[in-house]
Formats: structure tokens, sequence, C-alpha cells
């Protein structure tokens, strides 16, 4: 089957299967952003931003996304125009084994791009989806916290 | 007396600063610096094991057993190998049966020989039974489906007490497995046994004011890491086999599949990648085998990945435990003796049954002075998913059952719970009585204690969560809500920095033209930023940037050894071989620096990048690189050095818990967490906070709801996320943290261990708070609603 | 993964839906958001109709009765200013505890009632609110939600749920949703929810429903029955609700026994009850 797609602000058309989930699809892409952690949509280190919102990817048939706008961690930034989420991220010292960090990042971007003041509550409302094992969820606070109160890196990240 | 490499004396200047800065002027190490993978992993670029895929690739699939306890009487896997996409089936009669042990660990290997890759009897529900290697993971799956297996069922025993029965099914009675002799007792069940004595404990016992005893029981839980275990294996063109896995410990994975392939040594290659954390289900030679087996079988990469189902089912768990504590304690509140029983169910194979057990000792019985003091421990073989390493390694359980036993007694003898600890905890200059009995299944090393800063740990700690509260029954109620209580409670703890007289790492650093180091090592970052910990410490030592220094790590063909990330090892150990190879590196430097200046070398200062005289003459690194490298007396600025510590430099830290318990549901809320970590020298203080953050929220889920469940026939009951529920960052309480500096003259630039000791104290600080709460005492976690329901039950009865 | 699926189909009319729906060749099943669906490793479905193009999503929440379209996501339920205020903000309380953000991104209504567990809380918390539900086969049908999951294959099969309706509150009316969970967020162990009238000093209507007690979320009848049109006592509530729990056996499994989960069906119901009623008369 045929479907249309937006990703990462192109037009992309996806060649798959009934069965297949948008997740595996993307990977054969070569976006490597998404990740495998379960089969059921518990941990979310599979999440892409759909029409603006953050979804598992591996609980979507990729026939689902037709017409969508897809975005995923590899639309956002690059090493030289890091996007603010990203810099903070690195900046905070929020990325450990960075399994789940493409999807927190998608989770606090979807949001923001719908609400730009959110309270603390709002984001991690906006991360539940997300589990981490590594960081016991204060430092991506942080960093999601430090990009609303406009003190994040617009920029590169440096190390000392 | 023949030289030895590492010396005793130099371990003990292993703190100091090459250019005698002090801590306050240190350039890199004390800094919050980015992860050196921090960009890399928020882009989101291929750097995990399973992004990555090579022409031909295979998919494999384990078939695992239905049955807790069989003999596999017939398989036949005709019909899966004549499925179309199927290139490889194996079982029990494809394998040459050598024995082995999945622990990855140093040698001589501590754990029992008790695992084949195949074996024709399985012994807990999800052991392989065969595996299929096909050209799509659906194919592989189809394949499985059409294996035929003919299945002996046997007896199963599913707790260790019932194991222990005369006439138990026995596990392992095969005639070609191995262990530790005295220790390893398989006709029994006994995977590892071990008694040991210090002092006179009949005496201790008989000084005694009181005697208090207890019983505690600490459940069976998962790492779940969000990477699966992946491994990729496949042939170069050398012939060589190459494995790609999310590993903790690549060396030892090389050196023990070597005699289990048939393969020398030199012909493996493990390399691993970035990892999405390990928590110590990866230290272990878990798929890796398996994988390699069947790129020989086929000759083509093979790719074998874990489902979450499987991670539940068939990888690695925390040993439970049930833990008998027997203390006497002085009329002036001093411990005079202590007994520790331990039982332990380590599941069907014996992977770090000893060590894991005997390091619950040597945690628990090392934290408050005594010198007399008796360890027992039995481990048997239960028909159940295998126990391995898990963060902590016997610590959590020990210091659970520990610090609520010593608030049962800090009550018994009308103590408040802090004074009655601080009048026992070890100080500077004590040694713990058993250090040299509780080795891993050797020797241990003994030596005085030269740091702790666990006084300020638990002053500090006490003051910011309003310790003194605890006094005001008023403060106990909460308005408006009147079957509502609070409470607070804490827990003193200590760990390890590294196994002493056995951890061991190499690292090498060679200067490019450019100015900028390429520093290797085997140490292994599986998230905890190892590699920028090291880097720091190389950068330290040269006085330039850590973006100066390139990190390539863990390739057990291009890194020098390290035996792997666990024991907390990483940055006393192998950051000890980073500093000294820096060392090396940067006299070489100041004796290239001092011929180009015309200075003498020993007054030269390495700082900013640059080489820096007395009088301020100067030169740059770069400037020396392209000397040593082009112009004159050419040679590559380089060493390599490597590190093994006999000293005993434990972490320390407090653990403060403030909570509400809904007693008629008996519901536990965790408000707010207070921790302070002594870990000496922070090298990257973020990075210390983070492993705490993270410690504490896997903590919390042993305090509050992680445990595997079992039915009668040894199935898991709640072998996925939904069912088995780990902390979410939307229902986490307050935590507030700081850090203690009691630097360790043996640890680099000061440095203590900071990655385990935060698993350690939420479950007991949250059980002792339940306690002040409503005066329920919990001998068992976690610490579910209706365990407390039935706690105050019993309290009121 | 749904290792059989051969056939995909996005009708825009319910009448093309119904009819792939009814061929009795190929197992065909609705897809609404697919967060059960899609992970469920059903190797029977091999077709799928997916339901987002019947535009059965647009929610009335001004109608009377509220009416929700079946494909509805559980987001818009939570960020909805009315949902925020009809009932005491309990279908919100209820949708961010059934869910994490990026389920209920894509979950919907009407496959929460198909697919929703035991203590699902905003299956509690519909059935206490007087939930009905349209299902479209031959023809249209509206039943009582307590009814649907009483007999779910019965009443769905080969049709399509098209919407949910509420009935309209009074500021008389109060609601209230108590769980027990082993942490805050964390399946429910045993829930319920409460929806009260009152009129003066009497309890005019309640509905009470309650999860955890059996296969699906169930509403206590009799315990209803026994309290309403009558002067509310909270002594009298809470011995009715005990004499309810006592008469039927519950289940018992790796979550709780049979013992605790009686004894917090009790101690939930109860609490619903009282919360409900100070809401009712404004008391917070």
């Amino acid at each position: 089957m045929e479907v249309p797609v937006t990703l990462n602000g192109s037009p992309k058309t996806l060649v798959v299967e009934p069965a297949d989930t948008l997740f595996s699809v993307l990977r054969q892409l070569g976006l490597y952003g998404v990740k495998h952690g379960c089969e059921d949509g518990s941990c979310g280190t599979c999440a892409v931003i759909l029409d603006g919102k953050v979804v598992n990817s591996c609980t979507l048939l990729a026939v689902q996304a037709d017409g969508k706008r897809i975005t995923t961690i590899e639309g956002l930034g690059t090493r030289e125009r890091l996007h603010p989420l990203q810099a903070a991220f690195v900046e905070a010292g929020a990325v450990q084994c960075g399994y789940c960090t493409p999807a927190r990042i998608l989770a606090v971007k979807a949001l923001l791009d719908e609400n730009d003041h959110p309270t603390e509550a709002d984001i991690r409302d906006a991360m539940s989806g997300v589990l981490c094992r590594c960081t016991g969820y204060v430092k991506p606070l942080e960093a999601a916290m430090r990009v609303v109160n406009g003190k994040g890196v617009p920029g590169n990240a440096q190390n000392v | 007396m023949p030289k030895t490499y590492n010396d005793p004396d130099q371990m003990l200047k292993m703190s100091a600063h090459p250019e005698g800065l002090r801590p306050d002027q240190f350039r890199v190490v004390g800094r919050s610096v980015p992860h050196v993978d921090a960009v890399k992993l928020s882009l989101g670029k291929p750097a995990y094991t399973d992004d990555f895929t090579l022409p031909g690739m295979l998919h494999a699939k384990i078939l695992h057993s239905p049955h807790a306890h069989a003999r596999i009487k017939r398989i036949d896997v005709s019909r899966a190998r004549a499925l179309p996409g199927v290139h490889a089936v194996l079982t029990h009669h494809d394998i040459k049966p050598v024995r082995f042990t999945t622990a990855g660990q140093s040698h001589p290997l501590p754990s029992p020989l008790d695992s084949l890759v195949l074996d024709s009897k399985v012994r807990f529900v999800g052991d392989r039974v065969a595996a299929v290697a096909a050209a799509t993971e659906e194919v592989a799956e189809h394949a499985l489906a059409l294996v035929e297996v003919e299945y002996e069922v046997l007896p199963t025993v599913l707790n260790p007490r019932d194991a222990l029965k005369v006439g138990a099914p026995i596990l392992h009675d095969e005639t070609d497995c191995s262990g530790i002799q005295g220790s390893f007792i398989p006709q029994r069940n006994i995977a590892a046994h071990m008694e040991a004595d210090a002092g006179d404990l009949a005496g201790g016992y008989s000084k005694a004011h009181r005697v208090i005893e207890g019983e505690y029981r600490v459940p069976q839980v998962q790492h779940v890491a969000l990477e699966p275990h992946v491994c990729i294996s496949y042939w170069d063109e050398d012939d060589r086999l190459v494995i790609r896995s999310a590993t903790q410990v690549p060396f030892h994975v090389r050196r023990i599949l070597a005699p289990v392939l048939g393969l020398p040594e030199r012909r493996i290659r493990v390399i691993k990648p970035r990892l999405g954390g390990g928590f110590g289900g990866k230290q272990e030679i878990l798929i890796e085998d398996l994988c390699a087996y069947l790129t020989m079988e086929t000759g083509k990469p093979v790719r074998l990945e874990y489902s979450r189902d499987e991670e539940f089912m068939a990888a690695r768990s925390r040993h439970p435990q049930i833990l008998s504590f027997k203390t006497g304690v002085s009329r002036e509140g001093t411990i005079t003796a202590m007994t520790l029983k331990l039982l332990s169910s380590t599941g069907a194979y014996g992977s770090h049954a000893l060590t894991v057990q005997a390091n619950t000792g040597s945690k628990s019985l090392a934290l408050y002075r005594c010198a007399n003091l008796r360890f027992e421990m039995d481990v048997v073989y239960t028909n159940l998913p295998p126990a391995g390493a898990m963060r902590g390694y016997g610590g959590p359980q020990g210091l659970f059952a520990l610090e609520v036993h010593m608030d049962e007694i800090a009550r018994a003898v009308g103590l408040d719970p802090i004074e009655f600890r601080r009048r026992n905890w070890m100080k500077v200059g004590d040694t713990f009585a058993l250090a040299e009995a509780l080795g891993e299944g050797r020797k241990g090393f003994s030596n005085p204690l030269r740091s702790t800063g666990l006084a300020e740990c638990v002053g500090r700690g006490a003051k910011l969560i309003g310790w003194e509260r605890r006094r005001d029954p008023g403060w106990h109620v909460v308005p408006d809500r009147p079957y509502v209580r609070r409470g607070i409670g804490m827990a003193a703890l200590i760990h390890g920095s590294g196994i002493p007289g056995i951890d061991m790492g190499g690292a090498y650093l060679k200067m490019n033209d450019d100015g900028s180091f390429n520093l290797t090592f085997g140490a292994t970052d599986l998230g905890t930023g190892a590699d920028t910990v090291l880097a720091q410490i190389a950068a330290e030592v040269l006085g330039c940037r850590v973006d100066d220094i390139q990190v390539y790590a863990a390739d057990t063909d291009l890194t020098p050894f390290d035996k792997g990330a666990y024991a907390s090892s990483t940055t006393f150990v192998s950051g000890g071989a980073v500093k000294k190879t820096a060392e090396k590196v940067a006299g070489m430097i100041k004796d290239v620096a001092g011929r180009m200046l015309d200075r003498d070398p020993a007054g030269l200062h390495l700082a900013d990048g640059q080489v820096i005289a007395p009088d301020g003459t100067c030169t740059t690194l770069r400037e020396v690189a392209l000397e040593s490298l082009h112009v004159r007396d050419q040679h590559q600025i380089q060493a390599a050095e490597s590190h093994m510590s006999q000293m005993y430099a434990p972490p320390f830290a407090a653990q403060f818990a403030q909570v509400e318990v809904d007693t008629q549901t008996g519901e536990v809320r965790v408000d707010r967490l207070v921790f302070g970590i002594d870990c000496g020298q922070p090298i990257n203080p973020a990075g210390v906070e983070g492993q705490v953050d993270g410690g504490l929220a896997m903590s919390l889920g042993y305090a509050l709801c992680e445990e595997m469940l079992f039915d009668e026939h040894g199935s898991l009951l709640n072998g996925n996320l939904g069912d088995y529920h780990i902390f979410r960052g939307n229902e986490m309480p307050v935590i507030e943290r700081f850090i203690v500096s009691a630097r360790d003259p043996s640890g680099p630039f000061g440095a203590k261990a900071a990655a385990e000791i935060a698993v350690d104290g939420v479950a007991p600080a949250v059980v002792n708070a339940i306690y002040d709460a409503t005066g329920a005492c919990l001998h068992e976690i976690p610490a579910t609603p209706e365990r407390v329901w039935r706690a105050l039950k019993e309290r009121s009865a | 993964m749904l290792p059989s699926l051969e056939e995909y189909h996005r009708p825009k009319t319910v009448s093309a839906a119904l009819r792939l729906l009814a061929r009795g060749t190929i197992h065909t099943v609705p897809l609404a958001g697919g967060t059960s669906l899609v992970p469920s490793r059903n190797a029977s479905v091999r077709a799928v109709v997916d339901l987002g193009a019947l535009d059965m999503a647009t929610a009335e929440w001004q109608a009377s009765p509220i009416r929700l379209g079946a494909m509805t996501t559980l987001q818009t339920i939570v960020s909805e200013p009315a949902a925020r205020t009809f009932a005491h903000g309990v279908l919100v309380e209820a949708a961010r505890l059934c869910a994490t953000r990026n389920i209920r991104n894509v979950a919907t209504i009407g496959g929460t009632i198909v697919a929703g567990g035991p203590t699902c809380d905003l299956l509690v918390a519909w059935l206490a609110l007087g939930a009905q539900v349209t299902v479209r086969k031959a023809r249209r049908r509206v039943v009582a939600l307590e009814d649907l999951l009483d007999a779910p294959d019965e009443l769905l099969d080969m049709g399509i749920i098209t919407h949910m309706s509420l009935p309209v509150r009074t500021t008389s009316c109060g609601a209230a949703l108590v769980r027990v969970a082993r942490t805050p967020i964390d399946r429910a162990i045993v829930n319920a929810a409460v929806s009260i009238a009152s009129d003066g000093p009497v309890c005019r209507s309640v509905r009470i429903a309650i999860g955890g007690v059996a296969a699906r979320p169930i509403r206590a009848l009799s315990v209803e029955s026994e309290l309403e049109e009558q002067e509310w006592d909270e002594v009298r509530a809470a011995r009715v609700v005990k004499h309810w729990t006592a008469s039927f056996a519950l289940p018992s499994d790796f979550r709780a026994s049979d013992q605790y989960r009686r004894e917090m069906a009790e101690i939930v119901v109860q609490r619903a009850l009282a919360q409900a009623w100070a809401r009712a008369r404004g008391a917070s």
C-alpha cells in the first residue's frame, strides 16, 4: 500500500503492508531515533509526533498515518543547530543512557507547540507516556522548564 | 621480593593532583560537564546495538520452555528447518556441551558452571529449548511453532526451604557441572554455601544487655532497562567472530565464550556500543552464546533481540532473600555481637549466586562497628527464572533488613534511631572484621576505613527532612483526613568502590598533531556517564578541555582490558588507570616541552592547553605534538597503564523518607525523599545527581510495588509493564539531594563510587517511616497496600 | 502485532463499514485508535475497518444529553474545558489515571468501552454517570453502558459504537471517583465512582459503579435502590454497602486477596458516596 505522509517537513510516500507498524517502517527508513522497549505501548520509547500529538509508533499501523504529519527526533535539530530542547537536555545532564531521550524531547515539544506556558504538572503529564529507569525524571523536567522559562541555550551545547 | 605492578603505597597516593592543585582549584574535575555522548543521543543518532544492519543478516528467536522442570525426551525440528526462509534450527543435539556460567565475572569464576547453550533439561518456565535463525522475525516466530517437543515433566520446587528438604527435586543432577568446593553442593540444590566468623560471638552475646532478633524478606525484582538484551554476531573478513552486544562486560564475554564456542579467544572480538541501561542485567552472557552459535552454524550475521516479555521471563533479576539478624546490644547502646543468616533462591541457574549474597554480608555487616560477627548463607536452586547481578548486588537486600532491624533495636533500648546509629557506625581507622572472609570467592583484603562522610550526610539530611517533627504527635495526624498518618524514617548506608584486590582496568592515551588526545579504555559506559568521567580525569591531568579528549571504549580488540561496569568500580578503578596513564603522558609532554623551551621539565605546569614554565614562558600542546611527531627525536607521545586497588574506600549515604499512610487502605504515599551521598570528590556532580535520582526511583519501586510473582507452576504472573509497575514521572515524590565530599586518599582525586548506593535506602527508610506513622512494623517489602493493611491489623490485634 | 492482517479499509460511511464487518468470509474487526488492538497479537484478525473517516469524533458538551462521538480521543476529554467542570471533573481525573498521554492521544471512547479492563477508571466513571451507548448494526440501538459491558459479544458483534451520551447534571448533583492502588497512577486494585443527586437532605437518585470485583466494572444496583429516595444517612449507607460487598464472591489474584478486595470495595464505595454527597450539597 502507498501511504503519503509528511515526514519531518517533507512529503514522503511510505510503501507498507497492512500489518506494518509505523515503528517498523520508520526504522526501516533508517530513522533510529524510535526505539524498541516493549511491545504494547507501555514504555513510550517509540514515540513520534503525529499531527502535533505525541503518540506511540508501535501501536499504530503505518497506514493509519495516511495524510498526516510525522515528526521524529531527526526532524528537530542538527549538531550545528540543536533544537533548544535538545540543548537544554544536554546542558541539564538529563541524558544518561539516552534511550528514552528522543521520545521525551518529542513529548515536550508537542506540549510546547500547543502551550508555551505549561506548568510543571503539564510537563509531567506530557512526558507521562515515556518511562525512564535512569534519571528519576528530575533533570528532564528541569531541562524542559529551562526552555519554558527562556533560559535554554539556543544553539550548541559546549563541553568545558 | 619480586616487584609487583600495583604498589600498595602508590594506591594511597591516587588522590594527589599531579599539578599540586587543591580541590577548589581543579579545572575540570568537580564540574558538571555535559556527557560526551549527550548531543549524539539527543539527536537520535544510530548509536545502540540494534541501530546496525549487515547484508544477509538473519533474525533469531528462542523457543522457551512452558514447563518449570522437565527433560526433553524428543525434539523434532524437521518441519521448522524445512520452512522457507529458515537458515538454522538448533537444539541440544547440535551443541557441544561445555558447561559455563552466564555470570560475567573475573577469573577464577566464582559462580557455578551449570549452564549449557542448549540443554536436554529445562529448569524454569522460559528456559531455552531451541533456537531459530531466519530471514525475518516473522519467519523465525513461525518456525518456533513448528518445533515439536516431547517433555517428561518433572516435579518442581518453587521456594528455597522446600528445595533444601530431603527428597526435593534436584535441578542440577548432571555430572559435568562444577563450582567452588565446599560451597557448591548441587546434590542438595545448593548453588552457594558460606559461613564466616570473626571474634568471639558467644562472648559478645553474653556481654549484651539485650539480644534482638528479626527475620526480613525481600522480593525478586527486575532491572527493566528500557533497552532489551540485544546482540548481533558475524564473521569478519579474517574469519574472526565479531559480537556486537549490549553488554556491561565485553572482556568477560570474550573469555567465557571461547571454550563454549570452541574458538580461541583471539578469534573473538566483542564490541559494546551505547547501552540503553543495564543495571546489572547486562553483566551476563545472556544471549551472546546462542547468537554466536547461530552465526557459526549459518555463516551469516545473526541478530537476536529479546522482547519485553522475554526480558521479564528469561533474563535475570535481583535475588530474593530471607534474612535473619540477631544482634546483641550493650546498656550503652553499642553493638556487642551480630549474626546474619540468609537464605536465597537463585532460580534455575547459579549466576552470581555466591557473590551477590556474600556482598549482602559484606555490606550490611560493615556499616557498624562490631568485632564479633557471624555470617551464614545458603543460596538455593529453585525452578524459577534465574537471579543474577542487579544494581546494589546484595546491598539493597541486606541494608533493608539491617536498617529496619536497627530501628527495632533503637526502640527496644529506648534510643533515637539516629543516636543509636551514631554510637555504632564505622569511623576512620575502623576495620571490617569479615573483610578477608567475604572476598568474591577468594580471600578479601582487610583495610582500615580512611574516609567517611556519613555523619555529615545524616546530620544535614535530618535537618532537611525535619527529623524533630517525629517527636510531635500532632504532626503525625493530618487535618481533614482522619484516617491518614504521616511519618518520617531513615536509613544509613554503605556501599563499595570496586572490589579490593580483584577489579582491574587499563587505559591507553595518545597525543594527536593538533594537541588533542585519543583515550581508550575497556571500561563500559552503560548510560552511567563513565566515558565523560574518565575523560574529565584525563583532562584534569593534562590541563586541557574534555572536548580535546576523544574517547573510544569497550572493544576487546582496540582497548585495554577492563573487568566491566559493575561493583561501582569505574570511577575508582578505571579512573585510577586513566589518571596514571595521563600522568605518564603529561611527563612525556613536559620532557618535549622542556627541550623546546629550554626549561627543566620538572618545573613545568599544564593548564589551558599549554605547557607553562615558572617564568611564564610557554608553548601549546599542539606545538609539542607537532614537535614530537614530526620535527626532532620523533616519537608518539603515548602511555598505557592499568590500576587495581587493594584499598577499601566505600561511599556512604543517608536516606530519609516522609510518608503518608492511609490506615484504612494501607496505601503508602512517599511525599519527600532526602538523600545525602558521600562519594568523596565528585568528578561530575550533575552525573552523581543523575545517578542518585535514578537510583531513588528504582529504590521506590523496591519499597512499594515491584515484585515478580509466580503461580504454582512457576509461571510469572505479572511479566509486563502494566502489571509490573515501575514509577513514572508524574507520581514521583519531591527529591532533595546533596553531595558530601569525604575524599579518600585511594580514589582518583579523592573520588569514591556513586553508582549503586542510591538504590539501597528507600525501602528501609519508608518502612521505618511507616512505623513512625502508624506503629505497624513491616518485615517484608514491597510495602503494598495489602501488606501494610495486614500489618496494621496485626498491630491492633 | 496483528500477524495475519491482510486488509485495511477506511470507509467513509457507516453503512460501508457495517458491510465490511458483516462479511463472513474474512474475520474483520473495527479499528479505532488501535492502542489495544494493534499490539494484541490476535492472529485471527485478517482485516480491519478504520473508523477514522466516519465523522464520529465530535464532542457535543452543550447538548442534552451530552453526546460524545465514539472516536473522541481520551485526551480530548482531559483538555476540554467543559469536561473539567462536568461532574466535578471526574472524567478528567479518570482519563488521566486510565492512560498516559501517548495513549490518550490516540485511544478513543469507543475503544475504551470495548477494551477497558476490570478497573478502567473511565468505565467506572461513565457507569456512575449514567452513560448510554449507541450501537449501529442493521438499526441504531441505544443501550446502557452496564448492559453493554455485561454482554459485549451479543450486543456488539459486527456492529459499531457511534456515540456515548451522558445525562446533563443539575447543581445539586455530585460525583466522585475513589481508588486504591500501589502508587498514585498504578492500575487500581479496586475503584468506585458515585454520582448522586440531592434534594435537600434527600438522596433523590444515586448511581454507584465499582471496578476490581468482577471481570469488568459493574453497577451496585441493589445498593442504589436501598439509598434512593431516602434521607441521606452515612451510617446507614455504610451498612448497606457492607452488606452488599459481603454478598458475592470476589476474585483473589496476584494483585490482592479476596479478603482485602472485599474490605477495599466497601471503603471505596463508602468514600465515593460521602465525597459525592458532600459535593452535591456544595460542601466542597
